[in-house]
C-alpha cells in the first residue's frame, strides 16, 4: 500500500534519526549515568534541615525543591527520580535533532527534496517524542532497579502526600505532558536561535528558570496559571490537588487547581510553544 | 512547454537587493544556463525556486501549479551550492532515503543501483558519506539531486570539485534528462560547461537578468573587431569613440584591435575619419559565450 508524504516524512526522520551515532551514543550512556547517580549520589536518608522546624500537617513538595530539598517521589516502589533528568534529556535531544541539520546544513538538501516544511516538522516531532519515550523508559528502568526503599527511604513523613498524590494514571500523564513540553521548548529554540550549542544553552537557562524561578511572592490567582509551577509541581510527582498547602510562611503557594486543570494549561503551554514553532519554521528564510 | 518561470522575483535581505524583477522561463526538454559573477544572485534565485527563500515580490511557477506553490515531492529535484549530507549514512542509504523521500512509482532498490552506476559511486555504497573525499560526496549529491525523475531538474555549481570524468558523467546525465524531456536550470561558472549544454542562457548581474536568449542569439549581437597599424592609434581610436558614447574596448591579445560595441561599421569608419583616424581593418565578429557574458556583467557595472 502507498504510504502517505506525511508517512514518508516521519519514516524519513526515522531512517535517519536511528542511524545517528551521537543520538544513539546519548541513549546508550543515559541509563549507567542515571543508575551511578541514584546510587553514588542520592544515599543521603534525610535532607539537611528536615525535622521538627517543618509543620506536621504536610508541605508543598515545591517548596521542599525550593530549599533544596530532596524528595522522592514515587509510584507505588518506583522512585520518580531520574524524570526530571530524562525530561532535560529530551529538550536536549529536541534542540540536538533539529539544530544539527541547520548547523550542517542537512535541512536544506532535505527541503529540496520535499518543500513541505509542516511535513518536515511533523517528522521531526514524530521522532523527537519516540526517543523521548526511550529516554522515559530508561528512567522508568532507573526508578525499577533503584527504588526509594533502595536509599532506605519511605514517603517523608511531612510531605502532604495525599495532596499532591495523581496515581498511577495522572503521574503517567504528568511524566509525558512534562516529557512534551521539553520536546516542544527544545523543538522551538532550535527553529529560533538554528546552533545545537546555542539552542541546548537556551534550553538549559528556560529550564533553571522553571525549576528555580522563585514565584512564591506572587499571589495564587497569578502562580496558578504559570507554566513555571505547574511544571515545578509535576516533576515534584504531584500538581497541588483539593486544597493549599500549608507552608511555613502560612502563605499558599498554590491556588487549589485540580489536577486536570494544570495539565490542560501545560497542554495550552505545549500547543503555544508548536504553534509558534510552526509559525517561524514556517515563514523564515533557510540560508544555510 | 514552459516547466518553471521566474515571474518578476525580487528579493530583499535588509537593505540589499539580493534579486530585482527576474523574470525567465525553461522549457521542457531543454537546457538553461544561468551565469552571472560571484554574488550575482544565481543561488539565492534558486533557493526562492525551492522554496528556501520566501520572496519580497513575485512568484516561481513549477509546471502547471499555482504560483509559488510548493509542487509535490519529486517533481522538481535538483542541488543547492556544496550537497549536505548526513555523514553517518552510507552512500546507498543516502541514495535509497531521499529517493524513498521523492518517488514517484519508481522501485527505490532498482532507482538507487541506477544512480550509483550513473555517477560512478557503486564502488562506495557501502561506505559512510562522512568518508568519502570531497569529490565522492559531490558526486553522491548529484546522485541524490537525480532521485525520483523530477520533471524540473535545477542544479547549482554541479560539477564543482569533480575530476574529469565525473564531469563528463554528470554532462551524460544531464543530456539524458534533457532528451527524456526534464527542464533542466543549470547554474555554473565553468563557461565551457554552459556552452556545451544550454539550449539557452540567462545573464544575471547585482540581481537583475541582464542579458537573455539562445546562444546564437546571444552571440549574434553586434560586434565590430577594428583594427589599427599602431597600438597607440587604436588607443586614440577608443577614447574618440567612448566620446561619442560608443563601447569600445582594447583586445587584451592584440592592443592594436578594438572590440567596437556597434554593428554600423559605416558609421564607426565615418567617425573615426573626422577624427583623423583609419582603421587598417573594420569586420563583425561572432562572439564567444565568454565575451558576451564578459561584456554583459562589465557593462552593467
Amino acid at each position: 500500500m502507498k504510504r502517505s508524504r506525511t508517512m514518508q516524512a516521519i519514516a524519513f526522520e526515522w531512517r535517519v534519526g536511528r542511524r545517528r551515532r551521537d543520538v544513539a551514543v546519548l541513549l546508550l550512556a543515559l541509563t549507567p549515568i542515571l543508575l551511578a547517580r541514584e546510587l553514588l549520589l542520592l544515599p543521603a536518608p534525610t535532607p539537611p534541615g528536615v525535622g521538627p522546624e517543618l509543620p506536621a500537617g504536610g508541605v508543598d513538595p515545591v517548596v521542599l525543591l525550593q530549599r533544596g530539598y530532596q524528595l522522592w517521589a514515587s509510584v507505588g516502589s518506583v522512585s520518580l527520580d531520574a524524570f526530571p533528568i530524562g525530561a532535560v534529556c529530551t529538550g536536549l535531544l529536541s534542540c540536538w535533532l533539529v539544530a544539527s541539520e541547520f548547523d550542517t546544513g542537512t535541512i536544506r538538501t532535505r527541503l529540496v527534496r520535499d518543500s513541505s516544511r509542516p511535513r518536515l516538522l511533523v517528522g521531526k516531532a514524530a521522532l523527537g517524542l519516540a526517543l523521548s519515550g526511550l529516554v522515559a523508559a530508561s528512567t522508568v528502568l532507573v526508578g525499577v532497579a533503584v527504588p526509594p526503599a533502595a536509599h532506605g527511604l519511605g514517603l517523608l513523613p511531612y510531605v502532604d502526600a495525599e495532596a499532591f498524590d495523581l496515581g498511577v494514571i495522572g503521574t503517567l500523564a504528568a511524566l509525558v505532558a512534562v516529557n512534551v513540553w521539553a520536546a516542544a521548548t527544545g523543538l522551538l529554540f532550535a527553529v529560533l536561535v538554528r546552533s545545537v550549542i546555542l539552542s541546548a544553552a537556551s534550553f538549559v537557562g528556560a529550564w533553571a528558570v522553571v525549576a528555580t524561578l522563585p514565584s512564591v511572592g506572587l499571589p495564587p490567582e497569578v502562580t496558578r496559571w504559570m507554566p513555571t509551577e505547574l511544571i515545578n509541581a509535576l516533576l515534584a510527582a504531584g500538581a497541588p490537588a483539593g486544597s493549599n498547602h500549608a507552608s511555613m510562611s502560612g502563605a499558599a503557594f498554590f491556588a487549589p487547581v485540580p489536577v486536570p486543570v494544570a495539565l490542560a494549561t501545560l497542554a495550552l503551554v505545549i500547543a503555544a510553544e508548536f504553534a509558534a514553532t510552526a509559525i517561524v519554521f514556517g515563514r523564515r528564510d533557510i540560508t544555510v | 512547454m514552459t516547466a518553471l518561470a521566474f515571474d518578476r522575483i525580487s528579493k530583499r535581505f535588509g537593505m540589499i537587493d539580493a534579486l530585482t524583477e527576474v523574470s525567465f522561463a525553461v522549457q521542457a526538454g531543454s537546457v538553461t544556463g544561468l551565469l552571472g559573477l560571484n554574488g550575482a544572485g544565481k543561488t539565492t534565485a534558486i533557493r526562492v525556486c525551492f522554496g528556501l527563500l520566501n520572496p519580497t515580490s513575485g512568484s516561481v511557477r513549477v509546471l502547471d501549479g499555482a504560483a509559488n506553490s510548493r509542487p509535490e515531492p519529486g517533481v522538481l529535484g535538483g542541488l543547492v551550492s556544496r550537497p549536505a549530507l548526513h555523514p553517518h549514512l552510507t552512500v546507498l542509504e543516502t541514495v535509497a532515503i531521499y529517493g524513498a523521500l521523492s518517488a514517484r512509482g519508481d522501485s527505490i532498490t532498482r532507482m538507487s543501483d541506477r544512480l550509483l552506476k550513473e555517477f560512478g559511486v557503486e564502488g562506495v555504497a557501502r561506505r559512510r558519506v562522512g568518508a568519502l573525499s570531497s569529490g565522492m560526496r559531490q558526486r553522491v549529491g548529484v546522485a541524490v539531486a537525480f532521485c525520483g525523475r523530477p520533471s524540473v531538474l535545477v542544479l547549482d555549481e554541479p560539477t564543482e570539485s569533480l575530476d574529469p570524468e565525473g564531469v563528463a558523467m554528470v554532462r551524460e546525465a544531464i543530456l539524458r534528462r534533457k532528451a527524456e524531456g526534464v527542464a533542466i536550470l543549470l547554474s555554473s561558472h565553468l563557461l565551457p560547461e554552459i556552452e556545451a549544454l544550454a539550449d539557452a542562457v540567462v545573464i544575471i548581474h547585482e540581481g537583475k537578468v541582464v542579458a537573455e536568449g539562445t546562444q546564437d542569439q546571444l552571440r549574434q549581437r553586434p560586434h565590430l573587431q577594428v583594427g589599427f597599424d599602431s597600438p597607440e592609434a587604436a588607443r586614440r581610436a577608443k577614447e574618440a569613440l567612448n566620446g561619442q558614447m560608443i563601447g569600445a574596448e582594447s583586445d587584451d591579445s592584440d592592443q592594436r584591435l578594438l572590440r567596437v560595441h556597434s554593428e554600423d561599421g559605416a558609421a564607426v569608419v565615418g567617425l573615426l575619419a573626422t577624427a583623423g583616424l583609419y582603421p587598417s581593418e573594420v569586420r563583425h565578429v561572432r562572439q564567444s559565450l565568454e565575451q558576451v557574458f564578459l561584456r554583459a556583467a562589465r557593462g552593467h557595472r
